[in-house]
């Protein structure tokens, strides 16, 4: 089987159908605080899919608004606009992707495997007082690389996925293998091509080695325990699912004594169901 | 807990307890709605107007054998997904919290 190369997924993810214009331009914004937001509300507002999609998650209990907005200024006005931003991102990224035609791979389990983990990422940051929004976009882009790959690559890919069922193996331990490169490494490159910040594409790559992570490593170990801890929970509700090895390190780091650990797996399973049903 | 709907004669029915189904008369007409709670008033109420059941919201029965299987397949569900967290004798913190969390209630 032919490996795959940096250079190699980087051509191809350049085919792949471009996020909308104002998504592209709000990820580029994510790390400003000086924003015209009359301005993005309105360009939002052109995409009537993504302004739909963009309001079912605002309005859903997972924000808890006091009151429905019908409107995206108005979601702005009332969640502020950095959190406005995670909604549009995550409403334009779960739509950018049709179910690729990969046998094996379980779309819908992917995505309640990402909604679970960002949802938790958010849950945590909190607790550790750390960025929510990055923390969420981070979690639900954990995993962007088994869809490119599904999407790009789908023979190799149902390959590995085969070699990981019959073997039953880590699926980066797969990867690796076969095609030379793991998902995490895929979706760092795709995260990077659609430009979001070095820490968040740095959260993607590592979210298996946690414990060599340059400067973003706080988000990283997050990404970490919050990849571990949706599937611990068993949210995509996929046969085959495995936890993979924990870092002590990033564990630590999180420091969930047990009432605080129970909080977030309650939590993390209420609000994925919320969030899930907004954006899939 | 887990509570599930029981069918009750009207004469077992508690005050405090909550209905899991609406009451209605033969006209089809609701004369006390669904997620109330009862009160000794609206029991008097319902036996004037002729009312013999209703349907209340209890703590489901589970009997130990249920209760034994259920703790058996949450905690196997849980080896099974930890299955490569904890090869070569790994010790995974998150497995322990897992595991309390499920089987709470179950034992």
């Amino acid at each position: 089987m032919t490996s795959l190369s940096p250079e190699l997924v980087m051509a191809t993810v350049r085919e792949l159908p471009a996020l909308p214009a104002v998504v592209l331009e709000l990820i580029e914004l994510l790390g400003r605080d000086t924003v015209a937001s009359d301005l993005l509300a309105d360009k939002i507002s052109h995409d009537q899919a993504l302004t739909a999609k963009t309001l079912r998650l605002a309005n859903s209990s997972f924000y808890g608004m006091p009151r429905k907005v019908g409107r995206v200024s108005e979601a702005i006005s009332v969640l502020g606009l950095r959190t406005v931003r995670t909604v549009v991102t995550a409403a334009a990224v779960t739509g950018s992707f049709s179910p690729p035609r990969c046998e094996g791979f379980d779309f819908k389990a992917f995505w309640r495997h990402a909604i679970g983990t960002a949802v938790c990422a958010r849950l945590l940051a909190a607790e550790l007082k750390l960025d929510p929004e990055a923390a969420f976009t981070a979690g639900l882009l954990h995993d962007l690389g088994h869809l490119v790959l599904a999407s790009c690559f789908s023979e190799q890919f149902a390959a590995v996925l085969r070699h990981q069922t019959e073997r039953d193996v880590p699926c980066v331990d797969a990867e690796r293998a076969l095609l030379g490169m793991d998902h995490a490494a895929v979706g760092g490159l795709m995260a990077e091509h659609w430009r979001f910040s070095p820490t968040v594409v740095e959260a993607i790559r590592q979210h298996h080695t946690p414990d060599t992570a340059g400067a973003g490593a706080h988000l990283c170990g997050l990404v970490h325990v919050a990849d571990n801890i949706a599937h611990a929970l068993d949210l995509a509700h996929a046969e085959g699912d495995a936890v993979p090895v924990l870092s002590t390190a990033a564990w630590m780091q999180v420091g969930l004594d047990n009432p605080r650990c129970r909080r977030v797996f309650e939590q993390t399973e209420a609000q994925t169901e919320a969030v899930c049903s907004a954006l899939t | 807990m887990n509570i599930s709907p029981h069918t009750i004669a009207l004469a077992d029915a508690e005050p405090g307890e909550r209905l899991a189904e609406a009451v209605v008369d033969d006209n089809g007409n609701v004369l006390v709605g669904a997620g109330c709670e009862l009160t000794a008033g609206m029991i008097q109420s319902m036996i004037r107007r002729g009312v013999k059941t209703l349907c209340v919201a209890r703590p489901a029965v589970i009997d130990e054998a249920e209760c034994a299987a259920r703790y058996e397949r949450a905690r196997a569900r849980i080896t099974h997904l930890f299955r490569h967290a904890t090869k070569q004798g790994r010790l995974n913190p998150l497995m322990h919290s897992v595991l309390a969390y499920r089987l709470e209630g179950l034992s």
